[in-house]
C-alpha cells in the first residue's frame, strides 16, 4: 500500500512539475530578431482633420523606436507644403538619440516632436484646400548579425562525428528594418582551409537605406575579413543601396586552423543611415 | 431558341397538320378554297377551345410560334376570306406571345437603314423633338426586335422614369429607378422561367442587355457632347470624330443583323473600318474631371450637341479623307495627308462662315491667314475646372410661364411687353455691371426694341449682392428707324445682357526642384507627381464661369515639375467656357513671384500682364483666345532649393460678357 501511495505521490508530482509554467519570456526575449523599426504617427487631433482659415493649429508627431538598437542623428521634416495657406514652425526638428528596445527598456524610446502650424486664408470661392506634404525623416543606426555555425575544414573525414556545416541558412531579421535574410557557407577544405560567408542583406522596414557599412566581424572571437560585392569606397566597407534593389551582399572570409569540425560564433555588426518617406495632408475648409 | 422548345414546337406543328388534314377528309371535295376556310376556322376555334380549358400560358406561346407562318400559308392558298376568318384569333395569339419579336425577318437590317437615313438627316433637320422622337423609336424598336423584347422591360422603365417622369438626379435614380429596376428584373427573369424560356439567370441577363439600347439613346442624343460641355474637355481628335461623324443605331443595326450575304459583309466591313479610322484618327482626350452634377435631360443633351457642333470647325470627314488619301496613291504618307486634308477642310469651313466666296483672291488670303494664325496657336494651354469651387458665377435668362408667345394686336393699343427673368447667382459679389438690349427677328426683317425702365444706355446698373434677379421687359420699338412697322407675324426675340467687370481666377501649381542628381530626380520626382500632381492637377484651375485663363510655364508646359533656372517657357489663354462672347478684356494678369515677392521676370512683359484687348470678332464664338508666350526667368530662391519647395501661383482675367438668349414669338394683327 506504501508503496503504491509512494508511486502514486511520485507521479503526481511528475506531473506538476512537467506541466508547469514555462516561466516569464520577458526575461529571456531575444529583440535582435525579426524586424523591428523607428514608428511615427500623428497624435489624435494633431494636425486637427479639418484646419480652419487664419487659425493656429499643431503638428505632434510621436516617434517610437521599436528597433532593438538605438538610433542617433535622427531628422524629422515637413516638405512640400506651400507656403500660401500653411506655415509650419520650425520646419525641421532634430533628436539626439532614441534608445532602441532592449531588457532594461523593452518598449524602446518615445519622443513627441512638436510643430506649430499656422493656417492662412483660402480662396473666396474654395469651399476647400488639400495640401498635400511628405513627412521625411532620416537617422543612422547599427543592426549586429550574430549565429553559430559549423565549421568542418576535413569535409573528407567519413567519422568525423562533430558538427554539420549548413551551406545555406536563412534568417527573419535582426530586430532592425535592414538585416541579413540569408547566408551562405563555403568551405575550401585541405591545407590552407579558408571559409567564405556570403552575407545577403536586405531592407525589410518601410523606407530606403540610404548607405550600409560593415563594421567589426568576428570569428570565434577572431577579426574577420568583410567586404562588400560592388562596393562603392576602396575600402569596400561601405555600400549605397540602389533605389530599386535594397539589397547587398556582404562576403566575409577566415583561414581555417583546426583540422576538426567545431560549433563557433559568427558576428559581424552594420551601421546604415536610413530614411522615410510617407505622404500626408492637411485640409483647409472654409 | 432552346433544342427542348424547338422538338415542342415540331411536335405541335405536326399535331396541327394532323387536324387539318382529317377536317380536310371530313369535307366534300367539290369546293376546296371554300374546305380551307371552313378548316383553318375550325383550328383556331379548337385552339381557343384549348386556351380556354386552362393550358393557357404553354399554347398560347406556342400558337404564336405558329401564327406567322401558318397565316401566311393561309393567305396564300385561300386569300383574303381565310386572313378575315382566321386573323383575329391569330393576331391575338401573335401579339401576346414573345414570339411576336420575330415578326420582322431582320431588324438589324432595318434598323441599319433607319439609323442611316435618320443619320443623314439630322445633318440638315435641326429639330430636338424629332431627334429624341426618332431615338425612342429606335431604342424600342432595338429592345423589341433586336434583343427579342429581353430588355423591353428596363428599356420601358427607363423611358417612364427619365423621359416620362423626368428623374435626373443620382439620388433619385437610385432611390427609384434602381429598385424599381431590380423589382423588373426579378419579375422578368420569374416570368421566363414560367414560360420555360430559360432559367432565372437568363431572365436576369436579358433585362442587363436592356441597357444596350438606353446606351444607345444617350450616345445618339449627344451625350459625348454634354460629357465636352461639362467637363470642357477640348473636343479634339477622337471625341470630335465621335462626336461629328458616328451614326449610332446604324452601326448597333448593322452589327446586329440576321442576314448573311456578301452586301451585308461588306457592310460590317465598312463599319469596322469605319470605326477603326475614328479611332486612329483622333488623340485620347483629356482624363474626365469628378463632377457632382445631375444627369442632364434629353433637351440638354441636344442643345448640347448642337453647340459643340457649332463650335467645332467644320472638317471634312475622316473616313472619306482616308479614303481620298489611300486612293490618292501616296500610301506611304496616308497619315499626314489626311492631316492636310483636315486641316485644309477646317480653314475652308472658317473662311466659308465669314460670308467669302471659294477661289477668290479674299478666299485665298483668308485661309493664309488662317493658316498662320493656327501655327501660332500651336502652343495651347489647357485649363480645368476646379472641383474645390462648387458655386461659380452664373447668369442666365429664363423664359416665364407668362412669356406671350402668341399674341394679338390692334393697331392703336399700347406695346405688348416680352418679359424675361434674369438671374445672376453671384457668391463672391462682385461689383457686376449690367446692361440689355433686346430685338425682334424675322427672315425679312428686324425689328428694334427697348428695354423699359432700363437706364440710359452707356450707364448700366452696378450690382454687388450675392443673388442678383431681374425682369427685363423688352418691346418693340419701331420709332428707332422709321422705315419699321409695327410686329406682324413669327419673331425670334434676341435679349442680350451685357456684363462687366467680371474677374475670374485661377491657379497654377508648380514643384521647383533646383538642381538636383539623377538619384534624386529618380526617387523623388514620381513621388513628388503621385503626391502633388495626380489626375489633372498639373492644369491651371478656375471655377466654371463664363471665361477664364488658362496658364502654363514649364519645359515643356505640362511639365509641372521645374529643374534649374533656364528655359522656363510660360503661355496663358482666355478660354470661354459659356455660350455667350467675351467683347473685351478688360486685364488679365498673372501674380507670378515667390514666397517673399520676388518676381519672376519675362522677356515679353505682355505675357505677365495687359490691359484692354478686344477680342478680334473671329474669335467670338471661338473657345479660346491666346495670348503672348514668352520665356521668364524664376527667382533665385527657386533656382537653388535644398529639397524641393511647391507653390501655387494665380492669375486672373477681368472682362466683359455678353449673353443672349433667343424666344420664338407670334403677333397676329387684327383690325
Amino acid at each position: 500500500m506504501n508503496k503504491v501511495a509512494v508511486i502514486m505521490v511520485g507521479f503526481i508530482l511528475l506531473l506538476i512539475v512537467a506541466c508547469g509554467s514555462q516561466g516569464e519570456k520577458t526575461g529571456s526575449y531575444n529583440f535582435k530578431q525579426g524586424v523591428g523599426e523607428l514608428q511615427f504617427r500623428f497624435l489624435e487631433n494633431a494636425p486637427p482633420e479639418k484646419i480652419y482659415p487664419n487659425s493656429n493649429f499643431k503638428i505632434v508627431l510621436e516617434a517610437d523606436n521599436l528597433a532593438a538598437y538605438d538610433v542617433v542623428n535622427l531628422q524629422v521634416a515637413i516638405l512640400g507644403l506651400d507656403q500660401t495657406y500653411f506655415e509650419i514652425s520650425p520646419s525641421e526638428q532634430k533628436v539626439e538619440r532614441l534608445v532602441g528596445r532592449s531588457l532594461t527598456a523593452p518598449g524602446g524610446d518615445k519622443q513627441f516632436l512638436e510643430f506649430d502650424g499656422q493656417s492662412k486664408s483660402i480662396s473666396p470661392q474654395a469651399f476647400e484646400y488639400r495640401a498635400p506634404f511628405f513627412l521625411k525623416t532620416e537617422y543612422r543606426s547599427t543592426f549586429e548579425f550574430v549565429d553559430t555555425i559549423c565549421l568542418n575544414p576535413n569535409v573528407y573525414a567519413i567519422y568525423d562525428a562533430g558538427c554539420k556545416p549548413d551551406t545555406q541558412k536563412s534568417f527573419s531579421g535582426q530586430g532592425a528594418p535592414v538585416g541579413v535574410n540569408r547566408m551562405e557557407e563555403i568551405i575550401s577544405p585541405g591545407a590552407g582551409a579558408k571559409v567564405e560567408f556570403r552575407l545577403f542583406i536586405t531592407n525589410l522596414g518601410k523606407g530606403k537605406v540610404k548607405t550600409l557599412t560593415v563594421g567589426k566581424g568576428e570569428l570565434g572571437g577572431k577579426p574577420l575579413l568583410c567586404v562588400f560585392q560592388r562596393a562603392e569606397d576602396p575600402t569596400g566597407k561601405k555600400v549605397q543601396l540602389g533605389t530599386e534593389a535594397q539589397e547587398a551582399t556582404l562576403i566575409c572570409t577566415a583561414s581555417l586552423e583546426d583540422s576538426q569540425s567545431y560549433k563557433t560564433t559568427l558576428a559581424v555588426d552594420f551601421s546604415y543611415d536610413y530614411e522615410f518617406i510617407e505622404p500626408q495632408e492637411l485640409a483647409l475648409v472654409r | 431558341m432552346a433544342p427542348g422548345q424547338e422538338k415542342r414546337n415540331r411536335k405541335e406543328a405536326a399535331r396541327v397538320e394532323q387536324i387539318r388534314r382529317d377536317l380536310l377528309r371530313s369535307q366534300p371535295a367539290t369546293r376546296p378554297l371554300q374546305n380551307l376556310v371552313a378548316v383553318e376556322q375550325a383550328l383556331a376555334a379548337q385552339r381557343i377551345k384549348e386556351s380556354r380549358r386552362g393550358n393557357f400560358l404553354g399554347t398560347f406561346k406556342r400558337w404564336g410560334s405558329q401564327a406567322t407562318p401558318v397565316l401566311s400559308r393561309a393567305t396564300q392558298g385561300a386569300g383574303s376570306a381565310v386572313q378575315s376568318a382566321s386573323g383575329a384569333a391569330w393576331s391575338a395569339g401573335a401579339t401576346a406571345s414573345s414570339s411576336a419579336v420575330n415578326t420582322i425577318g431582320d431588324p438589324g437590317l432595318i434598323l441599319f437603314i433607319a439609323g442611316l437615313m435618320s443619320f443623314w438627316f439630322k445633318g440638315y433637320i435641326n429639330n430636338p423633338s424629332l431627334s429624341i422622337t426618332l431615338a425612342t423609336l429606335f431604342m424600342f424598336f432595338s429592345a423589341f426586335f433586336i434583343f427579342k423584347g429581353k430588355s423591353l422591360l428596363p428599356t420601358t422603365l427607363f423611358w417612364v422614369a427619365y423621359l416620362f417622369f423626368g428623374i435626373r438626379s443620382p439620388d433619385q435614380l437610385l432611390k427609384v429607378l434602381l429598385p424599381v429596376i431590380l423589382v423588373g428584373l426579378i419579375a422578368q427573369a420569374i416570368f421566363m422561367k414560367l414560360l420555360k424560356e430559360g432559367t432565372v439567370g437568363e431572365g436576369a441577363a436579358g433585362a442587363i442587355v436592356g441597357v444596350v439600347p438606353i446606351l444607345f439613346f444617350f450616345l445618339d442624343v449627344g451625350l459625348l457632347d454634354y460629357l465636352v460641355q461639362l467637363f470642357h474637355i477640348p473636343a479634339t481628335g477622337l471625341l470630335s470624330n465621335l462626336l461629328l461623324f458616328t451614326p449610332w443605331w446604324a452601326l448597333l443595326g448593322i452589327f446586329t443583323t440576321k442576314k448573311e450575304n456578301a452586301l451585308i459583309s461588306i457592310l460590317k466591313m465598312v463599319a469596322i473600318i469605319y470605326i477603326f479610322i475614328m479611332l486612329t484618327f483622333g488623340i485620347v482626350p483629356q482624363a474626365y474631371e469628378n463632377s457632382q452634377s445631375a444627369l442632364p435631360g434629353p433637351e440638354q443633351f441636344l442643345n448640347a450637341q448642337q453647340q459643340t457642333k457649332a463650335l467645332l470647325p467644320k472638317t471634312e470627314n475622316p473616313f472619306v479623307s482616308n479614303l481620298a488619301c489611300i486612293f490618292g496613291g501616296d500610301y506611304t504618307n496616308v497619315e499626314s495627308c489626311v492631316n492636310k486634308r483636315q486641316e485644309d477642310s477646317e480653314l475652308e469651313g472658317i473662311c466659308t462662315l465669314q460670308q467669302l466666296e471659294p477661289n477668290t483672291p479674299a478666299f485665298e488670303e483668308c485661309i493664309k491667314k488662317q493658316r498662320e494664325k493656327k501655327q501660332r496657336e500651336a502652343v495651347q494651354v489647357t485649363g480645368v475646372n476646379d472641383p474645390t469651387i462648387d458655386k461659380p458665377t452664373k447668369a442666365e435668362f429664363i423664359v416665364s410661364t407668362f412669356f406671350p408667345s402668341k399674341s394679338y394686336y390692334k393697331k392703336g393699343d399700347s406695346k405688348i411687353s416680352y418679359p424675361i427673368e434674369f438671374k445672376i447667382t453671384n457668391p463672391r459679389k462682385q461689383a457686376i455691371r449690367m446692361e440689355f438690349s433686346c430685338f425682334f427677328m424675322n427672315a425679312t426683317s428686324n425689328v428694334s426694341g427697348k428695354i423699359e425702365g432700363a437706364p440710359i444706355k452707356g450707364a448700366p446698373e452696378s450690382f454687388s449682392t450675392e443673388l442678383i434677379t431681374r425682369t427685363v421687359i423688352c418691346e418693340a420699338d419701331p420709332e428707332q428707324d422709321p422705315q419699321q412697322e409695327d410686329l406682324s407675324g413669327s419673331y425670334t426675340l434676341r435679349y442680350e445682357a451685357t456684363l462687366q467687370g467680371l474677374t475670374t481666377k485661377s491657379r497654377l501649381s508648380r514643384a521647383f526642384i533646383g538642381t538636383k542628381e539623377t538619384a534624386w530626380k529618380e526617387e523623388w520626382i514620381p513621388k513628388i507627381m503621385r503626391t502633388h500632381f495626380p489626375g489633372d492637377s498639373r492644369f491651371s484651375k478656375s471655377p466654371a464661369e463664363f471665361a477664364r485663363i488658362n496658364f502654363a510655364f514649364g519645359n515643356p508646359l505640362e511639365n509641372p515639375i521645374i529643374e534649374g533656372s533656364s528655359g522656363v517657357i510660360l503661355s496663358s489663354t482666355v478660354e470661354n467656357l459659356g455660350q455667350g462672347k467675351i467683347t473685351r478684356i478688360a486685364e488679365y494678369k498673372l501674380n507670378l513671384a515667390d514666397e517673399h515677392g520676388e518676381r519672376f521676370t519675362a522677356d515679353t512683359p505682355k505675357c505677365l500682364e495687359d490691359q484692354n484687348i478686344n477680342p478680334p470678332e473671329e474669335n467670338f464664338q471661338k473657345q479660346v483666345i491666346h495670348l503672348p508666350t514668352c520665356v521668364v526667368e524664376i527667382p533665385s530662391s527657386l533656382q537653388k532649393t535644398p529639397e524641393y519647395v511647391y507653390q501655387e501661383f494665380t492669375g486672373e482675367v477681368r472682362y466683359d460678357y455678353v449673353l443672349k438668349k433667343e424666344v420664338p414669338l407670334e403677333v397676329q394683327v387684327i383690325s
